[in-house]
């Protein structure tokens, strides 16, 4: 059975990357454009990792980090992949549950090598 | 020779010598001051060689030889310093009508009436037994060659028929008719001077005739050689204390201040007689020793005082017109003396003592003819201080010798000299110092010289005796030397001490001031106490004091100079002052011109040092909190600029960073993706190329924005017809929104005239409404109007839709550049945060504004902005 990704971003070219290379690794991708679609898709969805843009309009990534690991408390992974750079955004990214934080732009690799070793935690 | 003959010659002397001023006064006044040289200058300088010189020389000589030395050495040590002393004090002394060596004193330390009384007081006591002493010399002359007396009567005569008695009461006619003729004491006695002049001239021709014939004609004939053998003791001590004595004495005996100061007509002067008058001593000295020698072995037996030893010798020689003409020379010595100095210290008694209370009795002083009152006052004075001076002569002088009480007169004197030397050269000298510095050296002076004296010469019971003990010869010093010594220094002392002890007030440290910075204050007169006078009551007080014609004349005077600035009046004040100074002394004027000014609280330079601190101080620590203010305000401002420019840099890299990753990352996979089908990698490359080209355009906006805020941007208006603008946008936009299914209604106003813009720009801000519209109106129902209107003479244009509109918090914020909603994390929306803010900067550029209006809760926005027409 394959891993299942939600990519939760706002910018289409970043999500039609993300989802190429995901799509290339035998991941099921499922996509949201910002968090209110996210947590939409996260009513059925139970995805084994969540790659999660911080500014979007309407629900944020924190937001929706927060509500999957607090309030829906899913057994998902969920790794910020943000511009938000400062050290701040980076320890409220992890206060708020995240498994890993990578900050755009990003090596593609890496990434997925991380995301790998995420879902290998499990 | 009979007592007709020389009474009639004295008398005929007296006159041809008042001829002889009358002529030269008289030329002088026609403008030819032809006796206005530096020879007369210091010919009348010699006023300070009397009778003592003339006769008391060889009687000194006669007793301890070379001892008579030292009161000539004085005068020659301290004229090298004229150029220094001298001419400073001249100079001050012509810049504030100073006309005595008393008002000098009180002029300096605050122009005080008391210090200018304590110095006249200490003045005539000082040099009454002096003028005495003249009166003696003439009276001894007189009695020698008129009645072959060689001692004066032992029983006083009565006055009445006292021939001396007459001689003084002339020479008081004389002095008045010589110096009060004008009530202006600092006004030049030409005529006078030119009298002493004559005077030296005879006392010294006269002289050195006797000493010619004495070395010459009585040397061959004497019945045993002259011995110059002294073996008398005498304290070597002496030689430099009577000649710092005299030095002091040659500068600030009235008499002396009188010709070299008062009557000096120009400063080059003193340096002639820097030079021509040491020869004059060095003459009049020149036979001293020989004839006291010639006299001692004459006359030393027969018990006859030295004194006379001058007139005794062409006498006992039987060579009588020579004896007249030696009595004539010493009569000349005497009268010179006692003219100038009963003038000088009438004067001084008259300014300081006189004055004042008349002052104090005539409160409005313009109710008087003030004037008058001081011309008769300095004649009292005159007449007063002669018969004081002969009853002194009459009742006390008999037994004393002339060198004992000119050097009395001497330490006297030199009392002043500190108050006047520190006074114009060291600023803290004070009144207090000056004050009591006088009044101690003066204390010492009578204890240690004067009280003696009196018991020596029996004036004083003998039960002073213990005092005498206790004062004359101690630490080897003679009694003079002595008393010199303990009293200079007990005044120097007590003068610095009480000085740095206290503060000067306000009126001293600016005399002080001018008296120390004479020479700058004289080329560049300033006056720094503002005191407001009304014109009438300084008319009137001239008027009073001077008389109306010469009252009209000072003021006229002044007139010639404009009296419209500030420092013009306050500088005719002064002129006010200092001329009635020379009337009535400084003090006395200080007090009149007072009464009559109304000066606030502001009084002279300390307040006005103070004001002028406290000014630069305040304006300083204005300045400075101004300049905190400003830094502050700038501090608040660069942080805040900082701060926008640190966000600004913030959200230009983040902006940045978006196209960037997408750009990376289609980068990479194209890298490690070779097998990409053809249409998939097309697809990536189109993806990178149109990430690249938002990059740049991101890049250009930056750009552009700092173009506009710098005002670097230049923008090119042309007539534009508006309308046409805003449908050739609609249109272009308008496929855009069908593809959405939004519709945009473009609503014109015909009426619309052609507007002066930058057609580009205009269409940039429109296009950027548009498409913010676009971007927020949902799709399918967005609905978008697009209006030119006219308004309040302004072109109009409005863009309203439909979209989820702008909170009112955000109203103001959305037009600066990269704003961002304050939660960070809510993405604004798309977009480069720069769009509205160089819409704003284009409409300001063009003179118009732009604002929104939104109610998010009823899906209504639009924005608006003006143009000029």
């Amino acid at each position: 059975m394959p891993s299942k990704i939600l990519i939760v971003d706002d910018e289409p070219n970043i999500v039609l990357s993300l989802e190429f290379l995901f799509r290339k690794q035998g991941f099921e991708v499922f996509i949201a454009r910002d968090g209110a679609e996210a947590l939409t898709i996260l009513e059925k969805q139970t995805p084994d990792v969540v790659i999660l843009d911080i500014m979007m309009p309407n629900v944020d990534g924190y937001e929706v980090c927060k509500q999957i690991k607090q309030d829906l408390a899913l057994p998902t992974k969920v790794a910020f992949l943000t511009a938000k750079t400062k050290e701040a955004d980076v320890q409220k990214g992890y206060e708020v549950g995240a498994d890993l934080y990578i900050t755009k732009p990003f090596s593609t690799r890496n990434l997925l090598k991380q995301v790998q070793e995420l879902i290998y935690e499990k | 020779m009979g007592t007709t003959i020389v009474i009639l010659i004295s008398v005929v002397y007296l006159l041809s010598l008042f001829g002889i001023a009358y002529y030269s006064e008289f030329w002088a006044k026609r403008g030819k001051n032809f006796w206005q040289n530096g020879y007369v200058y210091a010919l009348s300088i010699s006023v300070y060689c009397t009778a003592w010189t003339y006769y008391g020389s060889v009687g000194r000589a006669s007793k301890d030889g070379f001892l008579f030395l030292p009161i000539y050495l004085g005068p020659l040590l301290v004229l090298p310093f004229w150029w220094l002393i001298m001419r400073k004090i001249t100079r001050i002394c012509k810049t504030q009508g100073i006309t005595t060596i008393a008002d000098f004193i009180s002029a300096r330390y605050g122009k005080r009436v008391s210090l200018g009384v304590v110095v006249t007081i200490f003045c005539v006591l000082g040099l009454i037994p002096y003028i005495a002493l003249q009166i003696k010399a003439i009276a001894q002359s007189y009695h020698l060659i008129a009645h072959n007396a060689f001692a004066l009567p032992a029983q006083p005569a009565s006055i009445w028929v006292d021939e001396v008695f007459y001689i003084a009461l002339g020479l008081g006619v004389f002095t008045i008719l010589f110096g009060t003729q004008s009530i202006d004491a600092s006004e030049r006695h030409q005529g006078l001077v030119v009298a002493i002049s004559v005077e030296a001239i005879v006392k010294l021709v006269a002289f050195l005739v006797v000493g010619v014939y004495v070395v010459w004609a009585v040397y061959p004939a004497l019945p045993t050689p002259p011995q110059a053998d002294f073996t008398k003791s005498y304290y070597t001590t002496e030689w430099f204390f009577v000649s710092l004595a005299s030095g002091l004495a040659f500068m600030f005996l009235p008499r002396q201040f009188q010709v070299a100061v008062i009557e000096n007509t120009n400063e080059a002067h003193i340096k002639k007689a820097m030079w021509f008058f040491p020869l004059y001593l060095v003459l009049i000295n020149i036979f001293v020793l020989p004839i006291a020698l010639a006299g001692n072995v004459l006359f030393s037996n027969k018990g006859i005082t030295g004194d006379m030893y001058v007139l005794l010798l062409p006498l006992f020689y039987g060579q009588d017109l020579m004896g007249l003409l030696v009595y004539i020379g010493g009569f000349s010595a005497a009268t010179s003396m006692l003219i100038v100095e009963i003038m000088a210290l009438s004067v001084m008694v008259s300014n300081h003592l006189v004055m004042p209370l008349l002052l104090r009795v005539f409160k409005h002083p313009q109710n008087a003819s003030l004037g008058l009152w001081v011309l008769y006052m300095r004649r009292v004075c005159i007449v007063a201080l002669l018969l004081l001076a002969f009853f002194y002569f009459k009742f006390f002088t008999a037994r004393s010798s002339l060198v004992s009480i000119g050097l009395i007169s001497f330490v006297a004197i030199s009392q002043f000299s500190p108050a006047i030397l520190f006074g114009i050269f060291w600023k803290r000298g004070s009144y207090w110092g000056a004050m009591l510095g006088i009044l101690t050296g003066f204390a010492v002076w009578f204890y240690t010289l004067m009280l003696p004296n009196l018991i020596q010469t029996g004036i004083l019971p003998a039960t002073w005796a213990y005092v005498e003990a206790q004062a004359v010869g101690k630490q080897g010093l003679d009694a003079v030397s002595f008393a010199f010594v303990w009293s200079l220094s007990a005044n120097v002392g007590v003068y610095v001490l009480i000085s740095l002890l206290g503060t000067p007030s306000a009126k001293e440290a600016e005399q002080a001031r001018i008296f120390i910075n004479i020479f700058k204050i004289s080329a560049n007169p300033q006056q720094t106490a503002w005191r407001k006078v009304y014109m009438p009551d300084v008319q009137n007080l001239l008027f009073s004091v001077l008389g109306e014609a010469r009252g009209r004349q000072v003021i006229s005077n002044f007139d010639a100079i404009h009296q419209e600035n500030a420092e013009q009046y306050q500088a005719f004040i002064l002129y006010v002052e200092n001329t009635l100074a020379k009337y009535i002394g400084s003090a006395s004027a200080h007090i009149l011109v007072e009464s009559i000014s109304h000066r606030e609280a502001i009084t002279s330079s300390q307040v006005l040092e103070i004001v002028l601190e406290s000014q630069e101080v305040r304006e300083l620590n204005e300045q400075l909190a101004e300049q905190k203010a400003e830094l502050e305000a700038l501090t608040d401002q660069l942080k805040y600029t900082d701060k926008l420019k640190n966000e600004f840099i913030s959200t230009v890299t983040h902006e940045l960073r978006t196209p960037l990753t997408a750009i990376r990352a289609f980068s990479e996979i194209l890298a490690d993706n070779p097998d990409l089908e053809e249409e998939q990698r097309h697809e990536f490359l189109g993806t990178i190329i149109a990430e690249t080209l938002r990059m740049e355009r991101l890049i250009n906006q930056v750009l552009e924005l700092e173009k506009y805020e710098s005002g670097k941007q230049t923008l090119s208006f042309l007539p534009t017809n508006l309308n046409t603008l805003v449908g050739e946008v609609a249109k272009n936009l308008g496929v855009l929104a069908r593809e959405e299914g939004k519709t945009i209604f473009v609503e014109l106003e015909p009426d619309l005239p052609t507007l002066n813009i930058d057609k580009d720009r205009i269409t940039q801000v429109l296009i950027n409404l548009l498409g913010n519209a676009l971007k927020f109106t949902p799709k399918e129902t967005g609905e978008i109007y697009l209006r030119t209107r006219l308004q309040d003479d302004k072109a109009l244009v409005e863009v309203q839709d439909n979209g989820s509109g702008v909170l009112p918090a955000l109203h103001q914020l959305i037009f600066e550049k990269f704003y961002q909603v304050e939660d960070q994390n809510i993405r604004k929306p798309k977009g480069s945060g720069l769009g509205l803010a160089i819409c704003k900067q284009i409409i300001n550029y063009h003179g118009g504004e732009i604002w929104v209006e939104s109610a998010p809760e009823k899906n209504y926005t639009k924005f608006s902005f003006t143009l000029c027409i």
